[in-house]
């Protein structure tokens, strides 16, 4: 068992909103963001996302001036970041920033711009080939802006486990947390991938819903007529600290951290485990870690992602373990799927759903699928009295990943 | 060419986000906070925006606003033998 930590601070920027609040307030209404014609995706067999509602100029404007070389992942990431920390009451002109952890994880990194320039080079010859393309490309890059954004001097670290990518963030910031290697840790994860390779490639392996023509509903977990994800972008940050570090400074605690499963399915590169077993494993680390059982898990947040394999394999694998039926939800069906920031963006969102005592419904869920035997909370928000939740991410490689959260009090 | 200095402070303002109002023909590149990354990255915004490739000894950080200008005018005047437009 590891000692708990705190969650003090959330910040988020997804296609729900440009902050944690109007995210949740978009999520908890089960109202969906996908939109059709997604001007990047001309052209392309699947054309429709969604997106985080800024223009780029918007973003930039609130970074600042150093956001002319950061890539969008990374304008996501520092946007999200500072919000997390002026939420949880921290101040980064003043604090110890050698003591001050960023673990920021992408699944991708900033493969627009991998893409442009790959086009430029192609066409224009290498002289026209941009210096910011390797700053911007390498994946760690997110978390290094944030580090210089905050004046975090601490252990750096840019987790990509794919889809789990976010969750193992927080798992590692939790670590070196336990460790005693930082103080506070900014932990969560950022993606910007909405473009025509990767949603090209997406497609090509069977992962994009094709429903073009019903785009809001697309996005369906746990649905019987499912038939993939929708791309999404986004950043989800949370930040940690010990509990007596946040008792010393009077911190407003919003939930607890109180165990983190780490597991790979050893199976296959994209298919989960028909028989669930890594991710089993992984629920049961987290809930063991924790010192909970099974029955003590009031809510699941599913990682739902809208696939006809994801959602059957996850479903049985929550009725097989929590056969007592704890609520469950599925934010990718308001989201969509920002991959690699998933799981930063859905543990903050678990930490939500804590302190309100609201579960959010799971978008476009109109008929659960024959023999998914769980209880999807759907239509409207449910309010539950939830102290015990748990967030599920499994990512491409075989990555599972599961946050067990607590409420504060 | 008289719009030769509006136009690089254009790029300036809208590349690096230097609000216009600080861009000075006296201030140097370093002034305006551009580092050895913005530098590169200037040489190629001014070849696309310009035709032109800013010679290396003036695409660096002692370099103001004004001799930037001028060695621009030169190149497009077609009167140097620096780098000629793509």
């Amino acid at each position: 068992m590891t000692e708990p930590v705190a969650v003090t601070g959330l910040g988020l920027i997804t296609p729900a909103g440009e902050d944690a609040g109007t995210t949740w307030d978009t999520v908890r209404r089960g109202a969906g963001t996908a939109a059709a014609h997604d001007p990047a995706l001309a052209g392309l067999p699947v054309d429709f996302s969604c997106r985080v509602p800024l223009c780029r100029d918007d973003l930039d404007r609130r970074v600042g001036r150093t956001a002319w070389r950061m890539s969008r992942n990374a304008v996501l990431a520092v946007l999200a970041a500072r919000e997390a920390v002026h939420d949880a009451g921290l101040d980064a002109r003043t604090w110890d920033g050698d003591r001050v952890a960023i673990v920021i994880g992408c699944g991708l990194g900033a493969d627009a711009v991998r893409e442009e320039q790959a086009r430029r080079l192609a066409e224009r010859g290498a002289d026209m080939v941009s210096a910011l393309t390797i700053p911007q490309i390498i994946p760690n890059m997110a978390a290094g802006e944030v580090s210089i954004d905050l004046g975090a001097r601490g252990p750096g670290l840019a987790p990509a486990t794919a889809c789990a990518s976010g969750a193992t963030a927080v798992a590692v910031a939790r670590d070196l947390l336990a460790a005693g290697r930082c103080d506070v840790a900014v932990a969560g994860a950022t993606e910007a991938a909405v473009t025509p390779l990767t949603t090209t490639g997406f497609w090509r392996a069977g992962a994009l819903s094709r429903r073009t023509d019903a785009v809001t509903g697309a996005s369906r977990p746990f649905d019987a007529d499912r038939d993939g994800f929708v791309m999404a972008e986004g950043a989800g940050v949370l930040v940690l600290e010990r509990l007596a570090h946040a008792a010393t400074r009077g911190a407003r605690v919003r939930a607890l951290l109180v165990g983190c499963g780490s597991t790979s399915d050893a199976h296959h590169p994209t298919a989960p485990a028909p028989d669930g077993r890594g991710a089993e494993a992984a629920l049961c680390t987290a809930l063991a870690d924790a010192g909970l059982a099974p029955h003590d898990v009031d809510h699941v947040n599913a990682h739902g992602t809208s696939t006809p394999a994801n959602d059957a394999a996850e479903s049985a694998l929550i009725a097989r373990v929590l056969p007592h039926r704890p609520s469950v939800t599925a934010p990718k069906g308001v989201l969509g799927h920002s991959l690699g920031a998933a799981g930063a963006v859905e543990a903050a969102l678990t930490v939500l759903t804590l302190q309100h005592g609201t579960v959010p419904p799971v978008a476009n869920l109109n008929a659960p699928a024959p023999g998914f035997d769980i209880d999807c909370v759907t239509k409207e928000p449910r309010r539950q009295d939830v102290r015990i939740a748990v967030s599920h991410s499994f990512g491409f490689g075989g990555h599972n990943v599961v946050l067990a959260l607590a409420r504060a009090s | 060419m008289p719009d030769t200095y509006d136009t690089f402070r254009s790029i300036l303002s809208s590349a690096f986000r230097i609000p216009e109002d600080e861009i000075r023909p006296d201030l140097t590149l370093e002034q305006l906070d551009l580092d050895s990354l913005a530098l590169t990255e200037l040489v190629l915004i001014v070849h696309e925006r310009f035709g032109v490739k800013i010679d290396s000894a003036y695409a660096s950080r002692s370099t103001t606003v004004a001799q930037v200008v001028a060695h621009l005018d030169t190149l497009r005047a077609g009167d140097t033998g620096a780098v000629a437009s793509s």
